[in-house]
């Protein structure tokens, strides 16, 4: 038993530091007028998410948190897979359509058959201060405004990744979001919903939309206090599966 | 500790149909126990139809999504099926949703319909 658990600790500490090292962004990017800021928290027992920012060139970033079902360093090693091959991709298209679509092609070989991945994929541009967002099975963006506090949800159809094994007949969505002065997004993975108390409930996307509607907070701050609102949410329950979060703003 | 459980019931000169009643919270540390189940239903009749009810699951993680998805690969790779019923709780219906699930998998709003559409 105590050679398991040191195995189980060992192979934990392994995803980690791979994680951290060879997927996670050394920072964030840094474009005039806009701001952003990350979070990322790798769970002991489920998990698999990663974030990336990618610079397809001098007008075009792209934006992508995604989140490998499965466990420890199986699960790494996906997200790896996942990870390079979007890169790969994300230089060809100005379509998150179609580089979520070619990604699957490239994945789906390697993909156990318990496994699936949610992806939400947006390509910013800085010259007209717009995103192009496609999803795979991802939960929704929240999209707000830091002045008046109001938000909503923005949901491109799209099946996950691994599902189009089943070839039934989807067709991912893309849409197109305006970032106004004020106006913010919040790109996350399930653990931040889906983070449980003592009493088995969910955070949800609910009490995270009333977070985001409360406009007195510094932009520096933002990702420090929702990380203490989860804590609190939690009140010391296990965290079970991994927390990512991303946050942009446009400077008003 | 969050509870689960799992009811396998089957109808009479049926063997071949089975339905699943989950309960509580499908996590991490409950999958073993549902997919030990999964495993022997398929191991003792290869084109197994079963119907998942959902109708007192309570939360599913994205390993439990995962086994429905690769036990549907098995199933019909064999010539069975596996068909959602219930899906009501809010948070399984949008974890499901949100995949893409009810692009896959047929889902009903009882598991008599669901037990009907077995047959489909």
């Amino acid at each position: 038993m105590k050679r398991r658990q040191l195995l189980k600790e060992k192979q934990e500490f392994l995803k980690k530091l791979y994680i951290e090292e060879h997927l996670l962004p050394e920072s964030t990017p840094k474009i005039p007028g806009l701001y952003f800021d990350s979070y990322y928290q790798s769970a002991q027992e489920v998990g698999g998410d990663y974030f990336d920012f990618i610079e397809i060139d001098e007008r075009y970033l792209g934006i992508v948190v995604a989140d490998v079902s499965g466990k420890g360093l199986e699960s790494s090693m996906l997200m790896s897979i996942v990870c390079h091959a979007l890169r790969s991709q994300a230089g060809l298209s100005l379509s998150p359509r179609e580089v979520i679509d070619e990604t699957e092609g490239l994945l789906l070989p390697k993909l156990g058959q318990n496994h699936f991945v949610t992806l939400f994929y947006a390509i910013l541009d800085r010259k007209k201060m717009t995103l192009k967002c496609s999803n795979a099975g991802h939960p929704p963006l929240l999209v707000g405004n830091r002045i008046t506090g109001k938000t909503h949800w923005v949901r491109p159809k799209g099946v996950a990744l691994g599902l189009s094994r089943f070839q039934r007949i989807t067709v991912r969505e893309e849409c197109e979001v305006s970032l106004n002065p004020g106006d913010f997004l919040f790109f996350y993975t399930d653990g931040v919903t889906e983070a449980r108390n003592s009493d088995d409930d969910c955070f949800g996307r609910k009490r995270l939309e009333t977070f985001f509607s409360e406009t007195s907070r510094e932009k520096i701050q933002i990702i420090h206090e929702l990380k203490t609102e989860l804590e609190n949410f939690a009140e010391g329950a296990p965290q079970q599966d991994d927390v990512t979060a991303v946050y942009l703003e446009r400077c008003a | 500790m969050s509870h689960f459980d799992v009811e396998v019931l089957f109808s009479e000169n049926q063997p071949s149909k089975a339905v699943l009643r989950l309960v509580g919270s499908l996590d991490a540390f409950a999958l073993s126990q549902i997919e030990k189940r999964i495993q022997t239903l398929i191991r003792d009749e290869q084109k197994i139809k079963l119907v998942v009810d959902c109708g007192k699951l309570k939360f599913i993680s994205s390993p439990g999504l995962g086994l429905f998805l690769g036990t549907l690969n098995e199933l019909e790779k064999r010539g069975g099926k596996l068909i959602f019923s219930q899906v009501i709780h809010p948070d399984v219906n949008d974890a499901m949703s949100c995949l893409g699930f009810f692009d896959i998998f047929q889902a009903y709003n009882s598991e008599e319909e669901a037990y009907r559409h077995l047959d489909d």
